[in-house]
């Protein structure tokens, strides 16, 4: 999976608009589909270093878009297969680096394919070992989770790591209370959440801790109506979120900060019909995929997000998105075992 | 951007040989690069003493061929500095692709190899001579990874300067090596000479590096972020050092204050100067009247209506500590009641409903506000 922009770009000129605005599934689909045979462009290899991420970003989209067959299943899972580390860890792509959040992709991937049998048959005690990788990159003392070894630390990869032991079952091989206590001290006076204690509210952010919050079942700590303030505020009148103060509007927000409100019961105290007009108003209705804003070049990551972000405000005929997971309901649900 | 785009086979690499060379003969100067439009020649890279100009196609293409040097070079066993190749090419393409984790890791690899190779050859007590040449040569490998770094984090490369992977990479050899240097004897003494020496020699060039990447990159997460990170573990590395820490404190605040004040609209420059002030509130008592009154005369004379600004305002303002003293916050509230008093009109500047709606906000969700509040003593985290 690439990710590669373009080539289309979202947004038609406002004159040109259609009186109704249409998601297009289909173009959708073949953007996605066509991806991965791109591999004559300099991004194909510009963004080597976040392939697992992309593939999830994909994927996922297609399923929400109800096409969870368009990228052969088998080709995937050899991919992911070939990211592992012996360690447990997955790196972007073969020969990469391992490292927290690819592991969480693979994870992701895996359990959308339901795919564990296969890393079992080739990987015994694949299951295990990505666990351990996993866990072995909590700081006991503060609860935090480094990406990998050298230790960086960030509030994305303690979500990481809770979002895919939860879906493995080896949550307690972490110690939950203490990075439920670390997310705690994330909070900010405004009501947002940062990468750490102390560190500026983000809308980014706030989504990896109020979903590590809800994974781990703790989300009574959350102010709710101070945090939902803040996220109300990130929606402009041009109908889009923004991810913090005085930031211009973005697609991905419609996911961070939507998903953040729906987990904290405030999603509507956002105009859902005015993001999703801004939504459909970013993607490329002939070429396919969806931009951070209109007249900006497409990308997965904007697509997933974007299509992510309409399923959950109700946009007819998508699949039901978690908001805890970005993944959809039926599948955590399958995971989880129905929650 | 087609590979067909790119330069020939040939061409690419004579482009990434000269890009390698120019990064060897320029090792010890931070480079100021820029990518140029397509317009201008595609063979020749533009330099003028320490700026350098290369088209988008030239980087690209050094790039598709630092990558199959460096995946085709890397392995396990590291070799010394002076002849690794794959090191040479991990600067291409951290210049081109700043979040190339695995590049960024192997760098982390050499450092941390030379370090365990100095240890090994000066580990007989009766080389003490040998052992400060080991440490001459390791503080110059560091310094010129520095260098490297604010070659690309304060570059006007857009993308570059706001690298979560740079920035905790340079966080990391800050933690690593720059600050135990600090503690050895030549640095010790003028340590002892002069409480800012610590601001002068380590904290003014990183907060230097700090606002002009945020510069480059308007609301730079990840810079400010290791503004913070780096306040935290020098706090813990000089913990016995409370003048220095003060002078760090009040330097520092002088120099994001008069930073926000030139870029209102950043709102990672204003939360950073919020993270300084709810830290270290105490140590800020004499720079605090100072700043008070700049950010009143924004608020009230220039009527600054920017969402920033007034997140600043509620984060300062909303909580208990800043009461009873210098940050004045019962006549602050008092003095915004009655800017924004009255129904809302159809005319009125633009900050008035901006103000009114921190004004409601604060009263929410704000600690509560007592006119007397002379038992209140500020709250922070490093009292004397």
């Amino acid at each position: 999976m690439s990710l590669v922009s373009g080539p289309g770009r979202g947004g038609a000129d406002d004159d040109k608009l259609p009186e109704e605005l249409m998601l297009s599934v289909d173009q959708h689909v073949k953007y996605i589909q066509s991806l991965d045979t791109r591999k004559d462009e300099l991004e194909y290899w510009l963004t080597e270093h976040l392939r697992l991420n992309g593939l999830y970003w994909g994927l996922t989209a297609l399923h929400l878009l109800g096409h969870p067959e368009a990228l052969p299943r088998d080709d995937v899972l050899t991919f992911v297969l070939s990211c592992m580390h012996d360690n447990g860890g997955f790196g972007a792509a073969p020969g990469h680096d391992a490292h927290m959040l690819y592991t969480v992709s693979a994870v992701q991937i895996l359990t959308t394919l339901d795919g564990f049998d296969e890393l079992e048959q080739k990987v015994p005690g694949g299951k295990a070992k990505i666990g351990r990788y996993i866990a072995n990159l909590q700081d006991r003392e503060t609860g935090a989770f480094a990406g990998d070894e050298w230790g960086e630390k960030d509030t994305r990869f303690l979500y990481g790591a809770l979002n895919a032991l939860s879906l493995m079952h080896l949550l307690d091989a972490v110690d939950v209370d203490k990075a439920v206590h670390h997310v705690a001290a994330c909070a900010n006076f405004d009501g947002g959440y940062g990468a750490g204690p102390g560190a500026e509210s983000h809308s980014g952010q706030v989504f990896t801790c109020v979903g590590a919050l809800t994974i781990a079942g703790r989300s009574d700590l959350i102010d709710r109506d101070r945090l939902g303030a803040w996220l109300s505020e990130r929606q402009l009148p041009n109908g889009g979120l923004n991810g913090r103060p005085e930031k211009l509007e973005d697609v991905c927000y419609s996911w961070w900060v939507a998903s953040s409100l729906a987990m904290i019961d405030r999603l509507h105290w956002i105009s859902a019909d005015r993001l999703q007009a801004f939504i459909l108003k970013c993607q490329d209705a002939e070429l396919g995929g969806i931009a951070d804003r209109p007249g900006d070049a497409v990308d997965v990551f904007h697509t997933v997000f974007g299509i992510a972000g309409l399923s959950l405000i109700g946009h007819p005929g998508l699949e039901e998105v978690d908001p805890a997971y970005c993944m959809p309901k039926a599948v955590t649900r399958r995971a989880l075992g129905g929650r | 951007m087609s590979l067909n785009q790119l330069l020939q086979p040939e061409l690419q690499r004579q482009t990434y040989e000269t890009l390698c060379l120019l990064f060897k003969k320029h090792e010890n100067d931070v480079l100021a690069i820029e990518i140029l439009p397509f317009a201008i020649d595609d063979q020749h890279i533009l330099k003028d003493e320490n700026c350098v100009g290369v088209t988008k196609a030239m980087l690209a293409s050094a790039f598709v061929t630092a990558r199959q040097v460096f995946f085709k070079n890397a392995s396990a066993r590291i070799p010394s500095s002076a002849s690794n190749i794959a090191l040479d090419a991990t600067k291409i393409i951290l210049l081109f692709d700043p979040e190339h984790l695995t590049a960024t890791n192997y760098r982390k690899r050499v450092l941390k190899s030379l370090q365990q190779e100095l240890k090994i050859q000066h580990e007989d007590p009766a080389e003490e001579g040998h052992r400060s040449a080991g440490h001459a040569a390791l503080a110059t490998a560091i310094r010129l990874e520095m260098t490297f770094l604010n070659s690309i984090l304060t570059s006007h490369l857009h993308r570059q300067t706001k690298s979560p992977t740079l920035w905790y990479h340079r966080l990391w050899v800050v933690k690593t090596f720059v600050l135990q240097q600090y503690n050895r004897s030549s640095h010790r003494q003028q340590r002892l000479a002069d409480p800012c020496h610590l601001w002068k020699s380590l904290f003014f060039p990183e907060y230097a590096a700090i606002t002009n990447a945020g510069e480059r990159h308007p609301m730079n997460y990840y810079a400010w972020n290791y503004a913070r990170e780096l306040l935290r573990c020098t706090d813990e590395t000089f913990n016995d050092s409370t003048s220095e820490r003060k002078c760090r404190n009040v330097e520092c605040a002088k120099m994001v204050c008069e930073w926000c004040m030139r870029y209102l609209r950043d709102t990672s420059g204003w939360m950073f100067l919020h993270y300084l002030i709810l830290n270290y509130n105490h140590d800020l008592s004499s720079e605090t009247p100072r700043m008070v009154q700049r950010i009143h005369g924004l608020l009230y004379d220039i009527q600054c209506g920017y969402a920033s600004l007034w997140s600043f305002v509620r984060n300062v303002y909303g909580p208990r500590y800043t009461s009873a003293g210098l940050w004045k916050r019962e006549s602050f509230y008092v003095t915004l009641r009655e800017a924004t008093k009255g129904e809302q009109k159809e005319n009125e500047p633009q900050w008035i409903p901006v103000a009114r709606s921190s004004l409601a906000w604060l009263d929410k969700y704000g600690d509560p506000v007592t006119l007397d509040s002379s038992d209140e003593q500020p709250g922070d985290c490093c009292k004397d």
